[in-house]
């Protein structure tokens, strides 16, 4: 048996529907920047918004500082609602395979779901701005996305830590310490802000990953 | 015979409340033993620490040898588990569900799942979401069915299914129990579904286990006994052998595991003259076990 085949049937069949308007959403903001960057370059002329990127440090989509995080939260709740609802995470953990292993497939599930759309986004992007845009400003444009990326990947991995945490007053310490985390990656929206930063945002995926396991277990153990 | 369940010393609280101490009782293989007792005296408690989701304060509970926190796939295998209210994963529908569990049991018998559903108007593509609590229990019985666990937990079966329902459970479980030598644990609201089932029967009351025998040695022993008061004066307090005597009027009841002789003879010191003999259902048994408030 696969595992992570078998589990991602499962939760396939709980997020995708959200895949579904995830794609729909970000196939509209897609469009949008197409739209916005011709109507720029028609109104300021295509030096004068080339200027506004490489030395303004201006943003080609800035809305994607929010859309893909809450993706990632979006998809964190999809999955883990249902689980905790009735607390069905028993029939799940109860399945013929280690439980360790079990929640790692339903992360990386998670993770690689949401990763693989930020990977989509941005390659789509990347191919419409360099339409109209020099290959500089898409690089720009993709240190720019880097956190928020890396924002909506973490934002999924605590969101399953609130979801499957079972007690309320811990469940309020997961948010204080998840906003805390995640904040830092909305700091700066300056392009290459977070070139320095690489083993703070490693540590900030390191504790999405891991912090849901320490939820599963106290679940495990029926703390109330 | 083989312990499948082997609970030691459990003790546990709720906060301050104790809910056991020091409860310890087997199953053996084969054996449908059914958990008896009012609201809030642990039954779904034992299940979940029988099934290693609820760290008791102290005792273990071993499933086929195995420590309940540290079950093995393969040990989880044997075990089918009815969580209360038949619960299941709801956004699946009738097929999917039964596509997605089948990947997790080598030995998973389709047949038996769909054998199972014939007998409800549901729709393979029918939600789970969408089904009456009854439909789901057939649903949920049917994935126990279909994944051939030599071990049943089921917490509280007949929760919200009405007669037609309980029954068909009931039939098609005893069934599987008698023709496959399986073993069951579970508990229910509704005693006489448990009379028609069970083998063994263990009554918790709060804090304790007040009984663990088999179901024919209770309803063999188990009397109620009714007889008039003698005089004004007349008081019959609960002791080892008389339980939970009470009165309506001058009119006095007791339930007793002692025979008739006997009892006739310990109330006759006290005056009374003439009592009355009955048979009782597993359901007046408990309520004359546990009390009726």
């Amino acid at each position: 048996m696969n595992l992570f085949r078998a589990l991602s049937y499962k939760e396939w069949m709980k997020t995708r529907r959200l895949i579904g308007v995830m794609l729909l959403l970000m196939a509209a903001a897609v469009g949008y920047t197409y739209i916005d960057l011709t109507h720029a370059i028609r109104l300021n002329e295509a030096v004068n918004v080339w200027y506004g990127c490489l030395f303004q440090g201006t943003s080609v989509a800035p809305w994607m500082m929010y859309l893909l995080l809450l993706a990632g939260i979006a998809l964190g709740v999809v999955q883990y609602v249902p689980e905790m609802t009735q607390k069905r995470l028993k029939l799940t953990l109860h399945l013929p395979a280690g439980e360790t292993q079990i929640m790692a497939s339903m992360l990386w599930y998670g993770f690689s779901v949401i990763l693989l759309l930020c990977l989509l986004l941005s390659l789509v992007l990347s191919a419409v701005v360099r339409l109209f845009l020099p290959s500089e400003i898409v690089g720009m444009m993709l240190q720019q996305l880097l956190p928020w990326i890396v924002a909506a990947v973490a934002g999924y991995g605590f969101t399953a830590w609130i979801c499957i945490e079972p007690q309320w007053k811990q469940r309020m310490l997961c948010i204080v310490v998840s906003v805390g985390l995640l904040s830092m990656l909305f700091v700066s929206s300056y392009p290459g802000a977070y070139s320095q930063f690489g083993a703070g945002i490693g540590w900030i995926l390191a504790a999405s990953f891991i912090f849901p396991f320490s939820s599963c277990i106290r679940f495990k153990y029926g703390v109330q | 015979m083989s312990k499948i369940i082997k609970c030691e010393n459990i003790t546990h609280y709720y906060g301050n409340r104790l809910i056991y101490e020091n409860l310890s009782f087997d199953v053996e293989q084969g054996k449908v033993l059914g958990l008896l007792g009012k609201n809030g005296t642990g039954k779904t408690t034992i299940i979940n620490i029988l099934n290693g989701y609820l760290k008791p304060r102290s005792g273990v509970c071993r499933l086929f040898g195995e420590e309940m926190e540290h079950l093995s796939p393969f040990t989880k295998s044997k075990v089918g588990l009815l969580l209360e209210g038949h619960v299941q994963h709801a956004y699946f529908t009738v097929s999917q569900i039964e596509k997605f569990y089948s990947a997790f049991f080598p030995k998973w018998k389709k047949e038996a799942y769909y054998e199972l559903l014939k007998k409800l108007q549901v729709l393979p593509s029918q939600k789970l979401s969408t089904m009456s609590c009854g439909q789901r229990s057939q649903v949920a019985l049917g994935l126990l069915f279909a994944q051939d666990p030599e071990l049943l937990i089921l917490d509280d079966f007949s929760m919200g299914l009405d007669p037609g329902y309980r029954r068909l459970f009931v039939e098609y479980l005893r069934e599987y129990a008698s023709a496959e030598n399986k073993t069951v644990f579970l508990t229910s609201h509704i005693i006489q579904d448990m009379e028609l089932l069970i083998d063994d029967c263990m009554i918790m009351d709060y804090g304790r286990l007040l009984l663990h025998k088999p179901v024919k040695e209770i309803m063999h022993h188990f009397k109620r006994y009714r007889f008039t008061r003698p005089g004004d004066t007349f008081k019959l307090e609960a002791d080892e052998d008389f339980w939970h005597p009470s009165a309506l009027g001058d009119k006095w009841e007791v339930y007793s595991f002692l025979p008739k002789a006997e009892v006739e003879q310990r109330l006759k010191e006290m005056g009374v003259t003439e009592i009355t003999e009955e048979n009782l259902s597993l359901e007046d048994a408990f309520i004359g076990l546990t009390g009726k408030y």
